[in-house]
C-alpha cells in the first residue's frame, strides 16, 4: 500500500501487536468474558503505541493526530476484530469532548482516554437506524446548579463497560450534551447479549442521575455530527480492514482446497466470486481515503464523502463477509472457522452510525433529487 | 519549479509560438512532439519529457482550452494502444518513426479478434508468411473499429502455427493502403457501422514493420491490451449515464421513490468509479496493472445501469428510435453517432464485451491480483495447427 512513512509505520507496528497479542484464539476468549474485550491488550495499545491518544492535543497527554491515523489504526483493529472500546472511546468520545471545547472536561476525561484507563461512550437512541441528536428522549432538569439526567437509552455501545457515559438531553427547549458517571446508583446498566460477539450493547436506564454538561447549551446537534463524521469514518476502516482480511482468507482457501482433483480457486465461479470481493474492496478503499481527507481538511463535501464512505465501505465489508462463508463451503458455516465473527461485526457495523439506507436518503438530500 | 509547473509553461510557450488559429494541424502537431508535450512520461525525443503520467491531462486541458488538437480524442488508438506499445517493443527507427507519425496525426485501428478468436485472442488464424523482404498475409478480423478512417492496423498474426497458440503469433503495424486491404463496414445493434470486418488478401508488409521479435506477438498484444482496458475505464468516466440521467430524472421522475434510490444509487457508483480512476491515476506509473481491469468492469457495468435507468425514466418514449440508417449515423471518425439515450442503452451492452470481456477481466483479477490458480487449458501445450476450433 502506498502511504506515507510514518503512517506506514503505524500500520505495521499496531498489525505486529495485534498479532501477537490479540490473535483469533484471544479474541475468542473474550467472546463470553464479562467486559468482552482483553484490559491488558487494550492498556498495551495505549501505553506502547498510543492508539486512544492519537487524535487527543499534546497538551492532554495525546500525540495530536487526526483521521488518517485514526483510520489506519481502526483498519488494523478491524482487520484482526479486536474486541475493545474504540469506536466509543475513542472516534466517538474523545471526537466529541474535544470539539466540546469544554476546557473541564476535556481535563477531566482526555488524559484517562490517552492512557488507556477511562472507557467512554455516547448514548445515542438508535433513530429510524439514523445518528440524530433531536431522537433523544432524555430529560434534563436544573435545579440549584446542579443537572439530573432521567430516560432509558437502548443498546449503548460497550455501556457495560463505560466509566463515563455521554447522553444527549433535552432541556429548555433545547438538547445538550452530558456526562455521566457510569458507576453511580442512579444509572443502572443492563447489559444485553448482542448478535455481534466482538462488540457489546447495553440498555442504560437514568432515574435522576447527577450530569454535568459539557460545551454550550443546545450544542449537542454539532457536537454529535463532529463526532458522528470521525466516528463513520473510523467504522469505515474498521470494514475495510475486516473486508481485506476475508478476502485474504477466502483467496488462501481457495488456492489450496481441492475438489475434483483441483483446487477451487482454479473454477471460473469461484474465481468471479474472489474478483468481486476484490472489486468491492478496492473501491471501498477509494471512497474511505476520500472520506479521510474530507474529514482532515473539513472540506466542504464532508458530509458527501461520509456518507459515501458509510454506504460503500458497510456493503462491501457485508458482501465481503458473506461470499467468504459461502467459498469456504461448509466449514465457512461453522462455529470454529472466523467467518461467521467477520460476517456478524459486518452486520452490526451496517447499523452502528446509520444505516446505507439512511445515508442513500442524506446523499439524495445533498443532490437535490 | 515543479514538474506539473515546468509543463505548464512548455504548453504555454508551444501556445504562443503556434497559435493554433493561425498553424496548420500538422505543424501544430509536429512542434507538440518535438517539445515533448505529446505523451509528457515518454522520454525525451520521444515525444516526452520523461515526466509523470498524470501531467499530460494538464497538457489536454490547456490545448483544447486553446483549440488545439486533441489526440487523446482526436486518433484515441493510435495514441493511447499504438504508442505505448511501440516504445516498450520498436526499436529506435520504428520507435522514431511511428511515434512522430501518431503525434502528427496518424490514425490507427487495432486488427485482432476475428470470427474465430474473440476471448481466446490468442487462438487467431490469419496467417503470415515469410518471403524476401517480408511477409505474405491472409485472413479476416472482425470488431475493428475506426478502420475506414485509420492509416495504419495493429496486426496480430500467425506466424508458426506448428507451435502452440500463444507462441507462434508476431505482431505487426500494418499500412492499411496496402494492396490486398479491404474494409468493410459490420452494422451493429444500435443500426450505426461503428465497426468493420477487414479481409486481408496476400498483403505484403515489409519486415521493417514488423513489431517485436518473430513469434514473441503476443506479449506485444498484451501491452497493447493493458492500454486499452486503461483507456476503456477512462473513457466511460467522461461519457455520463449518470449526468444524463440526473438530467432526465430533475425533468420527468416526479419524486418516485424507487426512481430516486436508483438515481442516488447511479450516482454514487459512478462517484466511487472516479474517486477509484483518480487515485489509480495519481499512482501510475508506467503501463497500467490490473487496477485497469476494476475501473472497466466497474464503468461497464455502470454505464449498462445507468442508461437502463435513463429508459425507464422516458419512460413510454422508450418504445421509440430516431433512426436506424447507417448513412446517418456514422461520420467517418465514429463519433458522430446521435446522444440519444435510446441509442446509447443499446451501444452500452457492448461495453462489458469491448476492450475484454467482463468474464475475462474477472479471471485476470482472480490470477493476477489474487494469484488463482489459472484455469486448466487442454490446448496451452498443443500445436496450433492440431487445436479444434471454431
Amino acid at each position: 500500500m502506498d502511504e506515507p512513512d510514518e503512517l506506514r509505520d503505524l500500520r505495521s507496528t499496531l498489525h505486529r501487536m495485534l498479532a501477537s497479542t490479540a490473535p483469533e484464539s484471544v479474541v475468542r476468549e473474550h467472546l463470553d468474558s464479562p467486559e468482552g474485550f482483553d484490559r491488558s491488550a487494550w492498556t498495551r495499545l495505549a501505553t506502547e503505541i498510543g492508539v486512544q491518544g492519537l487524535a487527543v492535543a499534546e497538551e492532554y497527554g495525546g500525540a495530536g493526530c487526526g483521521m488518517r491515523e485514526l483510520a489506519v489504526a481502526g483498519e488494523e483493529l478491524g482487520y484482526s476484530l479486536f474486541p475493545g472500546p474504540f469506536l466509543s472511546t475513542v472516534l466517538l468520545g474523545a471526537t466529541l469532548i474535544a470539539r466540546s471545547r469544554d476546557a473541564a472536561t476535556m481535563q477531566a476525561l482526555l488524559p484517562g482516554i490517552a492512557d488507556g484507563s477511562l472507557v467512554c461512550t455516547l448514548a445515542l437512541p438508535q433513530h429510524g437506524a439514523g445518528w440524530d441528536a433531536d431522537a433523544t428522549t432524555v430529560t434534563a432538569v436544573s435545579e440549584a446548579g446542579t443537572w439530573t439526567l432521567t430516560g432509558t437509552i437502548d443498546h449503548v455501545l460497550d455501556g457495560q463497560v463505560a466509566d463515563v457515559i455521554l447522553v444527549p438531553a433535552r432541556h429548555d427547549g433545547v438538547i445538550s450534551v452530558f456526562r455521566v458517571d457510569a458507576n453511580s446508583p442512579s444509572v443502572e446498566v443492563r447489559p444485553a447479549l448482542s448478535m455481534d460477539q466482538t462488540r457489546r450493547f447495553a440498555h442504560v436506564d437514568l432515574t435522576s442521575a447527577s450530569a454535568l454538561r459539557i460545551g454550550a447549551p443546545g450544542s449537542a446537534r454539532q457536537l454529535l455530527a463532529d463526532a458522528g463524521a470521525v466516528g463513520s469514518v473510523g467504522l469505515a476502516a474498521d470494514q475495510m480492514g475486516g473486508a481485506r482480511r476475508m478476502l485474504e482468507v477466502t483467496a488462501d482457501y481457495a488456492r489450496t482446497r481441492y475438489q475434483f482433483g483441483r483446487p477451487i480457486g482454479s473454477f471460473q465461479a469461484v474465481k468471479h466470486a474472489l474478483a468481486n470481493m476484490l472489486i468491492s474492496t478496492e473501491l471501498a478503499r477509494a471512497a474511505l481515503d476520500d472520506a479521510v481527507r474530507a474529514v482532515d481538511e473539513k472540506a466542504r463535501d464532508m458530509g458527501t464523502a461520509v456518507s459515501v464512505a458509510n454506504i460503500v465501505c458497510s456493503e462491501a465489508y457485508y458482501d465481503v463477509a458473506a461470499a467468504a462463508i459461502q467459498l469456504h463451503g461448509g466449514i465457512g458455516f461453522t462455529w470454529e472457522h472466523s467467518a461467521h465473527l467477520y460476517f456478524k461485526r459486518a452486520t452490526a457495523d451496517r447499523f452502528l452510525l446509520g444505516t446505507p439506507a439512511h445515508h442513500a436518503q442524506r446523499l439524495a438530500g445533498a443532490l437535490e433529487l | 519549479m515543479s514538474a506539473a509547473d515546468q509543463v505548464e509553461r512548455l504548453t504555454r510557450r508551444l501556445l504562443e509560438r503556434y497559435p493554433p488559429q493561425t498553424t496548420g494541424r500538422t505543424a501544430f502537431l509536429a512542434a507538440q512532439y518535438d517539445a515533448g508535450l505529446t505523451w509528457v512520461h515518454h522520454p525525451a525525443g520521444r515525444g516526452g519529457l520523461g515526466g509523470e503520467r498524470d501531467a499530460q491531462r494538464r497538457v489536454f486541458e490547456l490545448l483544447t482550452a486553446a483549440g488545439a488538437p486533441n489526440l487523446q480524442v482526436e486518433s484515441r488508438l493510435a495514441y493511447s494502444m499504438g504508442a505505448p506499445s511501440v516504445l516498450e517493443w520498436g526499436s529506435g527507427e520504428q520507435q522514431e518513426r511511428y511515434l512522430r507519425a501518431i503525434a502528427t496525426g496518424e490514425r490507427w485501428c487495432q486488427l485482432f479478434s476475428e470470427p474465430g478468436a474473440g476471448s481466446d485472442l490468442a487462438a487467431i488464424d490469419t496467417r503470415a508468411v515469410r518471403e524476401q523482404g517480408g511477409w505474405r498475409v491472409t485472413g479476416q478480423k472482425v470488431w475493428t473499429s475506426m478502420a475506414a478512417s485509420s492509416q495504419r492496423g495493429m496486426l496480430l498474426a500467425r506466424t508458426d502455427p506448428a507451435q502452440p497458440k500463444h507462441r507462434g503469433l508476431t505482431y505487426f503495424v500494418l499500412d492499411l493502403a496496402t494492396p490486398g486491404v479491404e474494409i468493410r463496414p459490420l452494422r451493429q445493434i444500435t443500426g450505426e457501422a461503428e465497426f468493420s470486418e477487414v479481409y486481408l488478401t496476400d498483403v505484403l508488409i515489409p519486415d521493417t514493420d514488423r513489431l517485436g521479435p518473430v513469434n514473441a506477438g503476443w506479449k506485444v498484444a498484451m501491452s497493447t491490451l493493458m492500454n486499452e482496458r486503461d483507456m476503456f475505464g477512462t473513457k466511460a468516466a467522461e461519457s455520463g449515464p449518470v449526468e444524463l440521467a440526473l438530467a432526465l430524472y430533475r425533468e420527468r421522475a416526479g419524486g418516485d421513490p424507487d426512481l430516486r434510490t436508483r438515481m442516488v444509487r447511479l450516482w454514487l457508483r459512478g462517484h466511487v468509479l472516479r474517486l477509484y480512476a483518480a487515485r489509480a491515476a495519481r499512482r501510475s506509473t508506467g503501463t497500467p496493472g490490473p487496477q485497469s481491469s476494476v475501473s472497466k468492469v466497474g464503468f461497464a457495468e455502470l454505464n449498462k445501469d445507468g442508461y437502463e435507468l435513463c429508459l425507464d425514466l422516458l419512460g413510454d418514449e422508450a418504445l421509440l428510435y430516431d433512426t436506424y440508417e447507417p448513412d446517418e449515423l456514422t461520420a467517418p471518425s465514429g463519433a458522430g453517432a446521435s446522444q440519444d439515450p435510446r441509442r446509447l442503452f443499446l451501444r452500452s451492452r457492448a461495453n462489458s464485451i469491448e476492450g475484454g470481456t467482463t468474464e475475462i477481466m474477472r479471471n485476470i483479477l482472480a490470477e493476477r491480483v489474487l494469484g488463482l490458480p489459472a484455469e486448466p487449458r487442454v490446448d496451452k501445450d498443443l500445436p496450433y495447427s492440431s487445436l479444434r476450433r471454431g
